[in-house]
């Protein structure tokens, strides 16, 4: 199984891929929770793109085969690297915890592989998660 | 976003509905405003009917717990789905957190 979608970078688009991604649940043939967090690994990202990158269009690719799910998002936005992006101290009392990079801590968690190169000004970011 | 605010005793209890995520969070932030002016009573929230929440929806409870860390109230968060909780443990959240099973068990802990 094989999908491209396109969207615009808006933040109410979100909503919208994210519907169509849980339509393709039983083509990717994973579980509700599983679908839960490809939701959510997409969302993260995605999100990142339209609020912080300040491009135009985001593809988002979905590959399935055998026991694994391939996705790929590419923005026209500014470089933008999750892999380098600083690991959260989830151990850190309160006071001394901010929201910023739980996205990515998040993302990390729920794939296998995560994978960025920038190229023709273009960001893609590529993970894979067994399903 | 949809939400239920409801009180017991001298407890407020807001009830997102649905999903926490970038696009919800904003609207759910604004509704906990009000709860987090000057707080004059507990806040619980009641993740009962939340399906889905996402590290916008994470920051609103980060900076709801953050103001209530300096005040006499409680905050809490009860109800939560398995993959919610999941989330939350992920962030290290249940770390500064109190996570109830039930709305009952927070009402007992504050009746204490």
């Amino acid at each position: 199984m094989k999908v491209k979608l396109q969207i615009q970078a808006t933040i109410d688009q979100l909503g919208s891929l994210c519907k169509t991604v849980e339509s393709l649940q039983q083509s990717i043939m994973c579980t509700d929770r599983q679908m839960c967090e490809i939701i959510l690994v997409l969302e993260e990202l995605v999100a990142n793109a339209i609020l912080h990158g300040g491009g135009r269009v985001i593809e988002v690719e979905l590959d399935k085969e055998w026991d694994e799910l391939a996705i790929t998002i590419c923005d026209d936005g500014r470089p933008f690297d999750p892999t380098l992006a600083s690991e959260v101290d989830t151990c850190r009392p309160l006071e001394d915890r901010c929201a910023g990079g739980l996205g990515i801590h998040l993302v990390k968690h729920y794939t296998d592989t995560l994978a960025y190169r920038r190229e023709k000004d273009v960001n893609i970011v590529t993970l894979t998660k067994k399903i | 976003m949809e939400y239920t605010v409801s009180q017991e005793k001298n407890i407020n209890i807001v009830r997102p509905i649905g999903r926490l995520d970038s696009t919800t969070s904003p609207d759910f932030e604004q509704c906990l405003a009000e709860y987090l002016k000057s707080p004059g009573r507990h806040l619980l929230l009641d993740f009962d009917e939340l399906d889905y929440i996402s590290s916008a929806g994470l920051r609103v409870v980060l900076n709801a717990a953050k103001v209530f860390r300096e005040v006499e109230w409680k905050f809490a968060a009860c109800c939560m789905q398995d993959h919610v909780r999941e989330v939350f443990e992920i962030s290290g959240f249940d770390s500064f957190i109190s996570i109830y099973d039930t709305v009952a068990g927070f009402v007992d802990r504050v009746d204490e």
